[in-house]
């Protein structure tokens, strides 16, 4: 599993585009919140859900989408998916 | 309670792709995808019912809801060019949206009777903090001109929920108000409380 610092440095790289407050950004931190800080248009909120859903190669659902309104609910919805996806999250050994 | 939302077009045309894949499916209930594809104007229908939503999303939020962003859970009916309704559970909020070449807006209250004090600006700048600023300016200004308030001692303040609530010498007053800002427009809308 990628370590915090790399995964927020990943969810930086997909949100530049869209952020309209530069300072912000440069601060961005877990509670970075997209449309209160980042001044993110909620239309747009709509693509960095797209374009984390490419890179990852994720499904985000409606009901996940809900909470993404910041960096961390973002993140923590990516780590479920990536989970989801087969990697398991607590593996158990077996033997 | 009221919600507003408005949209400028050419800034709109630069920043959003509606077309691109998966963007229709996160934010169009499978019948209102339909009201867009028999649309001969797809864009205008896209952007007028987003800009339904994001309005009746602001009232919403004046119920005491907690933040959310699901565009799905509200849903749009087309009742003619400017008239509609947004659906969100148990509540029908009532739409009012302007086409203008340049911009659309959208207005929401409760009931078709409601009568929000509106209006429309250009913005000279397109840093947000400026646009923020000046359209509660403007806010306060209308709502001074029409109750006789002092100006200078109005102000406007946001709750946790980002809900923007007026106040007079510190004291709360009873209008609902709602901000929007996009590219080269800002907009407010107000309404008293009905006195019956």
């Amino acid at each position: 599993m990628k370590d915090k610092t790399q995964m927020i440095a990943e969810m930086k790289t997909i949100i530049k585009p869209y952020v309209q407050d530069q300072e912000a950004f440069e601060s961005l931190n877990e509670n970075t919140h997209f449309i209160d800080d980042l001044k993110v248009n909620s239309a747009n909120l709509v693509d960095i859900i797209l374009d984390i859903e490419d890179k990852y190669d994720i499904e985000i659902d409606n009901d996940s989408m809900e909470k993404m309104l910041n960096v961390k609910a973002a993140l923590e919805v990516v780590e479920e998916k990536i989970g989801d996806s087969g990697i398991p999250r607590n593996p158990e050994s077996k033997g | 309670m009221i919600g507003n939302d408005i949209i400028d077009i050419e800034r709109t045309l630069l920043e959003t792709d509606w077309q691109r894949k998966g963007f229709i499916q996160k934010v169009f209930h499978p019948d209102e995808q339909e009201l867009i594809h028999s649309s001969d104007d797809p864009f205008g229908l896209v952007w007028r019912m987003w800009s339904m939503k994001e309005s009746a999303y602001k009232l919403f939020l004046q119920t005491g809801q907690d933040r959310f962003f699901n565009p799905l859970r509200l849903r749009c009916m087309i009742s003619s060019s400017e008239e509609g309704f947004v659906k969100i559970e148990e509540l029908q909020i009532y739409t009012r949206s302007k086409s203008d070449p340049d911009f659309i807006f959208t207005s929401a209250s409760p009931n078709y009777a409601d009568e929000p004090v509106d209006n429309v600006f250009n913005l000279t700048k397109t840093d947000t903090h400026f646009q923020s600023k000046f359209t509660h300016r403007q806010l306060l200004k209308s709502i001074a001109r029409k109750t006789n308030l002092n100006l200078r001692r109005l102000n406007v303040r946001k709750t946790d929920q980002n809900v923007p609530e007026v106040f007079y010498d510190g004291q709360k007053l009873g209008i609902s108000v709602s901000l929007t800002h996009h590219g080269d427009y800002g907009a407010y809308s107000w309404i008293r409380p009905i006195v019956v």
